[in-house]
């Protein structure tokens, strides 16, 4: 590590611990997994205090409101961050998916509109990528958006879409030439979720909580002054869109797994699971899994100038998915019986939420059998089925 | 990339254009079944043409005074190649001697300009020392019965540096499951041995080294074995189109290419740690701990690639002509070798 890598972590340290032991040590560890709608209110101030700290787009150029932070500061903050127990962020979709692909794709125009309202930590965004009919296979995509004047007005209905109920402003990708087919004809349009003509309804999945939500688009409209890239060129904006999702954060996540295996770790001393051969086996290949993970993210650094590629980040999220989703499974073992009965309402321990909730690790952004299909195919140049 | 990564580059080309043009699969072959079990010409090749020798050892004694940093490029590279050869031991063991300093002058001085090849014996369990002398048995040392040198970890802490000519060694020469690696076993019937240091410092030092030159040459192994793998699949036809293009191949092919990906960070990032000098990395792990996860990390993905490998080339693969065998074997051993994957995995189990 640099020196100045050294002092941007202690800045980004003491900030994080003098709001999250002080005006914001309510927000501490809320909104986490299986609690997103935790202290909404008090959440979306604290993205706006994160904004004023200049902590939102590090690595964005100066003129977009950014700091053009290295790769190494952002995963820093990333990983600062999980240290000292921040909140559920709200606005990662906003400052890692439409943020990154406005910067890439959008006009000065919208740059100048949409940016400042993410650094600001204003404005929650949210993806509207996959539908009933077409997830793995997004090309599948049958929203439709048609022009009338100056406005397009949307028909269809988007699924999985995280945090709807409470976002500002949705990036959708919809079919904008209906006699299109496949990855032709899309365009990709930021769409005000504040309109008649939408509405959201939640998913419940298997936690019993409510995360993600459906949006049906029937007459929404949206300027098109609001098309991200030229009409019809949306798949390889949304391309775009999915390499950033693939990308820098989840090197930073790291604090946020070893805290989890560290809790594991403790139950099974305190209950006498260590004492077990085979469970303390199981411990310690969880431990050695996040060694190899964190030993392969420096590896990605050293390789990586200023963003990771594609691949890097196909390969790393079949590695953590697969890993957390092991430790999920461990920790119900580790907790024998204690981890079969549940709270009121089905309230779950965080033992049983990191069980369930790391069954959806292996799916969102891209299911484990497509990211093998992209490993096969780009890295190993094994030809297409 | 810095200066030290540029000179490291340049080695690891040379090292592979030689082994290329030297080791091909067909003189690997009359190597692994010659009576040395292994091709003493190339080694010695080795050492005058690529200066193998005294890579690690210090410029004052002759040498080119690299650290293990450079040597591990050079054993990743007789990992690929699944050489037989005491190259990466020899390497080892001169990295080794090179920090024992002065009591190992001399042997520095012949290992930069003769070809030295050094096997490490106790790895399997100390031998006994007593009196300055030492006794019993060393199991299992690779390449041990044809190595110039042997240098033994002793009972009592102590690393030990012996000539097998001295009177009372007696090596019984096995042939191995490992087919590219041949072991031996060295009996020490109460042989006058010079010990190198005192503390145990040193033998704690080659027992790390060993364990990540392990790692390298797996991981570096396990790559190779992928890509010729990958490289058959897009070639091999069946039902009318390259077995390659079918899913249930390609998905096992991206779990061994994580697995792969994994494997070599790690053994990169063993090397660096060993080759910092610095006690504990960021994560407070020291050499030994991070020896060990990479030696059990990187020799589990060697077996696991190399048995789903020999499984994607089907018949062929069961062959003793095919290669992919070799890999196999060469997993399976080094699992075993320098400690048990699974008693490592215990010791580690007090980090938690």
């Amino acid at each position: 590590m640099t020196a100045d890598d050294a002092e941007f972590r202690a800045e980004v340290r003491a900030w994080l611990t003098e709001q999250l032991t002080g005006e914001f040590a309510d927000v501490a560890g809320l909104g986490g997994e299986g609690r997103e709608d935790e202290a909404l209110d008090r959440r979306r101030e604290w993205e706006r205090r994160l904004g004023a700290g200049g902590w939102i787009g590090l690595g964005w150029p100066v003129e977009h409101g950014g700091r053009g932070a290295s790769l190494a500061q952002q995963v820093i903050f990333h990983e600062e961050y999980a240290r000292a127990n921040g909140p559920g962020r709200l606005l990662h979709m906003s400052e890692q998916l439409v943020g990154p692909t406005i910067l890439a794709f959008g006009s000065a125009e919208q740059k100048r509109r949409f940016l400042p309202g993410i650094t600001a930590g204003e404005t929650l965004w949210c993806q509207g990528y996959s539908e009933p009919g077409a997830g793995s296979d997004l090309a599948g995509v049958r929203t439709r958006a048609v022009r009338e004047g100056d406005e397009y007005v949307l028909t269809g209905q988007k699924v999985w879409t995280s945090l709807a109920h409470v976002a500002d402003w949705c990036f959708v990708l919809a079919r904008t030439d209906p006699a299109s087919a496949r990855h032709t004809g899309l365009s990709y349009l930021l769409v005000p979720l504040d309109q008649p003509g939408i509405e959201v309804r939640p998913i419940k999945q298997i936690t019993g909580t409510s995360e993600f939500n459906e949006v049906f688009f029937d007459g929404a409209r949206t300027p098109v002054a609001n098309r991200v890239g030229a009409e019809g060129d949306g798949w390889r904006v949304a391309m775009g869109t999915l390499g950033f999702e693939r990308g820098v954060a989840t090197l930073g996540q790291q604090i946020g797994f070893r805290r989890e295996l560290d809790h594991v770790v403790a139950l099974a001393r305190r209950n006498g699971a260590f004492d077990e051969p085979e469970l303390r086996d199981r411990l310690v290949r969880a431990w050695i899994g996040l060694r190899v993970l964190r030993y392969t993210a420096v590896s990605t650094l050293r390789s990586a100038g200023s963003s990771v590629s594609g691949l890097e980040a196909s390969l790393s999220k079949l590695q953590w998915a697969t890993w957390r989703r092991d430790l999920g499974e461990l920790a119900v073992d580790v907790l024998g019986e204690d981890a079969l009965t549940v709270g009121e309402s089905y309230g779950l321990s965080p033992e049983q939420t990191l069980f369930l909730f790391s069954r959806a690790d292996t799916i969102y952004g891209g299911s484990n059998e497509v990211q093998r299909n992209i490993v096969a195919e780009r890295l190993l140049g094994l030809p297409r089925g | 990339m810095n200066e030290d990564e540029g000179l490291r580059e340049e080695m690891r080309k040379a090292v592979a254009d030689f082994l290329r043009a030297e080791a091909d699969p067909a003189r690997r072959r009359t190597a692994m079944d010659s009576d040395d079990g292994y091709d003493r010409s190339l080694f010695e090749r080795g050492v005058t043409e690529l200066g193998l020798g005294g890579l690690t050892v210090p410029e004052a004694c002759g040498g080119l005074g690299l650290g293990f940093a450079e040597a591990a490029v050079v054993i990743e590279e007789f990992g690929r190649a699944v050489v037989p050869s005491p190259v990466p031991d020899t390497l080892v063991a001169a990295t080794v001697l090179a920090e024992a300093g002065e009591p190992a002058q001399a042997v520095l001085r012949r290992l930069a300009t003769d070809p030295v090849a050094i096997a490490v014996a106790g790895l399997a369990g100390p031998v006994g020392v007593d009196g300055g002398r030492l006794h019993g048995t060393a199991r299992a040392v690779p390449h041990g019965a044809r190595a110039d040198l042997v240098l033994v970890l002793g009972e009592d802490g102590g690393v030990y540096l012996v000539s097998p000519a001295e009177p009372g060694v007696t090596r019984t020469a096995h042939w191995a499951l490992d087919h590219t690696r041949r072991l031996a076993d060295v009996e020490f019937s109460h042989v006058p041995a010079k010990r190198l240091a005192p503390g145990d410092d040193l033998a704690r030092r080659l027992v790390d080294l060993v364990r990540i030159a392990i790692a390298v040459e797996s991981a570096a192994a396990a790559s190779a074995c992928l890509e010729a793998t990958v490289a058959y699949l897009k070639v091999r036809e069946q039902f009318g189109r390259p077995i390659g293009s079918f899913q249930a191949l390609k998905h096992r092919c991206a779990d061994l290419a994580v697995a792969v990906h994994g494997a070599l960070a790690t053994a990169r990032y063993a090397v660096r740690c060993a080759a910092s000098g610095a006690a504990t990395d960021s994560s407070g792990d020291d050499v030994a701990t991070v020896a060990a996860i990479a030696k059990t990390v990187c020799t589990d993905t060697l077996m696991s690639v190399a048995a789903d490998c020999l499984q994607l080339h089907g018949g062929v693969g069961f062959t003793f002509e095919h290669d992919v065998h070799l890999y196999l074997k060469r997993g399976k051993a080094n699992q075993v070798l320098a400690g048990r994957n699974a008693q490592l995995r215990a010791t580690l189990a007090a980090k938690l």
